[in-house]
């Protein structure tokens, strides 16, 4: 309304389109009338000016057009248009060759400018017994650290930390050094400190200390079965043992994390997961807890008892070949005796002496040149091919004139002529197929680190006298392990089944998978077996065995005293001593046997009556056995009273 | 935008020359004839020149796309907000996971350090035990047997059948969290 009004006004206002009332006076109109003169004046000066400037203007665009040439509004906008194309496809440009060119080197610039990627450790497997008893588990600790250049006084603070955490002087002073030196950021003060010290260390906020979380590997039962468990090096990584082994199955996958930083700090809630850890798959091992820590401590005590070097004892699942026990015994420097670390067991091999006469017997009886009442006249001394380089003169253990031997007897009272003269039968090269299949000469299929095949030569390779003395036990060597799982052929219905460490496994899903059960072959006829360990059961009842029997249940084993190679290559040392490996390897119940034990002893004093297997190592035998029987639950089977002869 | 312009103009009586003014007639006017003179005159609008349909679609379509896009960062600065929050919740979950998982580890650590046999060996030597040195096997009398399940009411096979399996609730564990960080 207001602007058509004014519309109005303005038509109104155009000379001639309006004639005033001449009735009404109108004092516009007389005002306009009384200055006319002087404005007329005005007007037609501003008109010419305008009519100047208008001039000026015209020429001015002119030159313009002149110089630009750009044509109409329309045709300056097109222009305007073009070159902000132009430009645009230019930067286009540039910025496609930028991207393809260093695209990618740039774009992880950038990345690493705004982010920080932060690896996600596997958390490592654990190990437990067969019975779900962790024996090495992996928790986080705190470990101290410093960073030397935010250390303000580095001999005061390495002080104090040497007060707190009980360095000695040395040590105060190492780290002293260390935080003198400005070079490095990090430098640990130490690793895995009690959660209490290091709470209250990191307390008092010293300048440059603090605190990481790592995880730490904790032997559980103060390093229980630690020969086979072996450990991990500061970083977590296997260095020995099971460790080492499964070391890859164990540590699992690593993942990573990726954090948005902002001046060097994370910002909260722009952390991703690029990679999902992937945790360490868990070792379920063969081994019974406490079976582990009895078979160390009775180990322990007889070496103690016997002032003997060390010693080896083995229990075997009999069926499976699963390991239930293993513990090594050795004197150090200092003279105490203590359960190794080393699994000497699987790893020292010696020469098994009369425990061989096992295998030799089994191979008669199992080729068909012998049986257990077949009788063999055997002299107390035998000269072994006289009047040649290799003459040897062997003599039985026990001094005695020519007497007719059974296999029997042979074995019982453990007869080296005779066992010699009994394998001769069978001949040198089939004795030796018979030994290897025993399973020595090579490794028991563990995979143990630093496992020991023993030595087991080509039968064309024996010399001389060795074509004798392999039947009774020398001229070859083999672990504990080795000897153990060989028995156990007999103990099994004549079939070897190789021993094995790891019964199962956890996966990251935690579903349990059980390992593949250990390589299996025919040795030796189940008649052979059933023969031999009737025989083995003589042993232990009225032979050498004897301080091996278990009341009230029947025990087969064969005992084994070997005498070791000195330091000048012969059995007797400089000074004229001689040390022996002492063995006794058995299992029960008999009629069934559940469990093969061996215990072996090592160099026990030599002057003792306590030198021989059936000595030194039966009687080791015999508590073991005991254990078992108490741990597996093992009965007798019926009308099983052991040696004791039922009226 | 729109403004009224000069419309093609009506003389008004008034306007009419002097000259041409008769004397003063009486005119009468229908009742309708008044109501109508009341009324406002509408004019006729155009709009400003140069600003066609086509400019003010451009423009209506232009201030729609403006307000789509506004609103569209709005929603996404909102779901970037929520998600940062959510990523938050997540990683203080995660963090608790850890926490309970390693109370879990160390649980399981305390307890097998109290089943160690070195330690139950020495606690129950303290408590004057002493570990059996034989074996004796006893053959069980039948009848004696009979008497005593008689008099106990047996052994309920349910409680016999009940095996515990040691790696059941590990197992169980470590399907849940065992990949968390």
């Amino acid at each position: 309304m207001q602007s058509s009004r004014s519309a109005q006004g303005r038509a109104s206002a155009k000379p001639g389109s309006k004639k005033p009332d001449p009735k009404k006076p109108d004092p516009k109109k007389d005002a306009k009338a009384s200055t006319s003169r002087s404005t007329s004046a005005v007007r037609q000066q501003q008109s010419s000016r305008r009519r100047v400037a208008e001039k000026k203007s015209d020429s001015s665009s002119q030159h313009h057009d002149r110089i630009w040439n750009v044509g109409s509004t329309r045709r300056r906008f097109r222009w305007m248009a073009g070159v902000a194309l132009a430009l645009l496809v230019s930067l286009m440009g540039k910025s496609a060759y930028i991207q393809v060119a260093y695209g990618s080197g740039l774009q992880s610039d950038g990345v690493a400018q705004r982010e920080s990627t932060t690896k996600i450790q596997a958390a490592r497997g654990t190990i437990f017994d067969r019975d779900g008893n962790e024996m090495a588990v992996t928790l986080p600790a705190l470990s101290l650290y410093a960073d030397p250049r935010a250390v303000t006084d580095p001999a005061a603070t390495a002080h104090l930390l040497g007060q707190m955490l009980g360095f000695d002087a040395s040590a105060e002073m190492e780290l002293a050094n260390k935080l003198t030196k400005k070079t490095t950021s990090f430098v640990y003060v130490q690793r895995f400190v009690n959660q209490d010290v290091a709470d209250a260390i990191l307390s008092l906020n010293l300048a440059g200390v603090k605190g990481i979380s790592e995880p730490q590997r904790i032997q559980v039962a103060g390093g229980l079965a630690t020969n086979i468990i072996g450990r991990t090096d500061p970083f977590g990584v296997g260095s020995t043992g099971l460790e080492l082994q499964y070391d890859k199955v164990l540590s699992g996958h690593d993942g990573s994390m990726v954090r948005e930083l902002l001046k060097g700090r994370s910002l909260p809630g722009t952390s991703r997961i690029v990679e999902q850890a992937r945790p360490g798959t868990d070792l379920v091992l063969t081994i019974d807890r406490s079976m582990q820590f009895q078979t160390e401590q009775l180990l322990l005590a007889r070496v103690n008892e016997l002032s003997a070097k060390g010693g080896n004892a083995v229990i075997l699942d009999t069926k499976t070949g699963e390991v239930l026990a293993i513990a090594s015994v050795r004197r150090e420097r200092n003279g105490i005796a203590e359960v190794t670390s080393a699994n000497l067991a699987a790893v020292e091999s010696y020469e098994p002496g009369s425990v061989a006469k096992v295998f030799s017997i089994a191979a008669t009886i199992d080729a068909g040149v012998g049986s257990p009442e077949r009788v063999y006249e055997v002299p107390g001394v035998y000269i072994f091919d006289p009047d040649t380089d290799f003459e040897m003169t062997i003599y039985d253990a026990y001094p005695h004139e020519l007497e007719p031997m059974s296999l029997r007897d042979i074995i019982v009272h453990s007869s080296n002529i005779g066992t010699l003269l009994a394998a001769s039968e069978v001949g040198s090269p089939k004795l030796r197929d018979y030994l290897s299949e025993f399973g020595f000469g090579h490794q028991t299929g563990l995979e143990f680190p630093g496992e020991s095949a023993g030595v087991l030569k080509e039968a064309k390779n024996w010399r001389g006298s060795e074509n004798a003395t392999v039947s009774y036990g020398y001229g070859f060597s083999s672990t504990s392990l080795q000897l153990a799982a060989a028995v156990n052929v007999v103990a099994n219905r004549g079939v070897y089944v190789s021993p094995k460490f790891v019964r199962s496994t956890i996966d990251e899903k935690g579903s349990l998978w059980e390992t593949p059960s250990g390589q299996t072959h025919r040795v030796i006829s189940e008649t052979t077996a059933s023969t031999m360990t009737d025989l083995l059961r003589g042993v232990v009842c009225e032979g050498t065995g004897v301080r091996a029997q278990v009341d009230g249940i029947a025990v087969a084993g064969k005992t084994g005293t070997s005498r070791k190679i000195q330091a000048n290559g012969t059995y007797i040392s400089d000074s004229g001593l001689r040390s022996y490996f002492a063995t006794f390897v058995g299992f029960l119940p008999a009629a069934d046997p559940q469990v093969t034990i061996l215990v072996s002893i090592d160099e026990p004093d030599p002057s003792s009556r306590d030198r021989f297997g059936g000595t030194a190592a039966a009687p080791a035998f015999a508590k073991l056995a005991t254990m078992a029987i108490h741990e597996r639950s093992i009965d007798p089977t019926i009308g099983d009273n052991g040696c004791r002869v039922t009226k | 935008m729109a403004r009224p312009l000069s419309a093609p103009q009506k003389r008004s009586p008034a306007a009419k020359p002097a000259q041409r003014v008769s004397p003063k007639k009486v005119t009468t006017r229908t009742a309708k004839q008044r109501q109508d003179a009341k009324k406002p005159r509408l004019r006729r609008v155009t709009s400003l020149p140069g600003v066609t349909t086509k400019t003010r679609r451009v423009v209506v379509i232009g201030t729609l796309l403006a307000g789509l896009v506004i609103a569209f960062m709005l929603i996404v600065v909102i779901f970037q907000t929520r998600i940062a929050e959510r990523q938050l919740g997540i990683d203080k979950v995660e963090s608790q996971i850890s926490i309970e998982r390693g109370r879990y580890d160390a649980l399981r650590l305390e307890r097998s350090s109290l089943r160690n046999p070195q330690r139950l060996v020495a606690e129950a030597t303290a408590m004057g035990m002493v570990p059996g040195q034989g074996t004796d096997f006893t053959a069980v009398d039948p009848m004696t047997m009979a008497l005593v399940l008689v008099s106990t009411g047996g052994v309920d096979p349910k409680i016999l059948a009940i095996s515990h399996d040691p790696f059941e609730n590990y197992g169980a564990v470590k399907a849940t969290v065992g990949d968390r960080p």
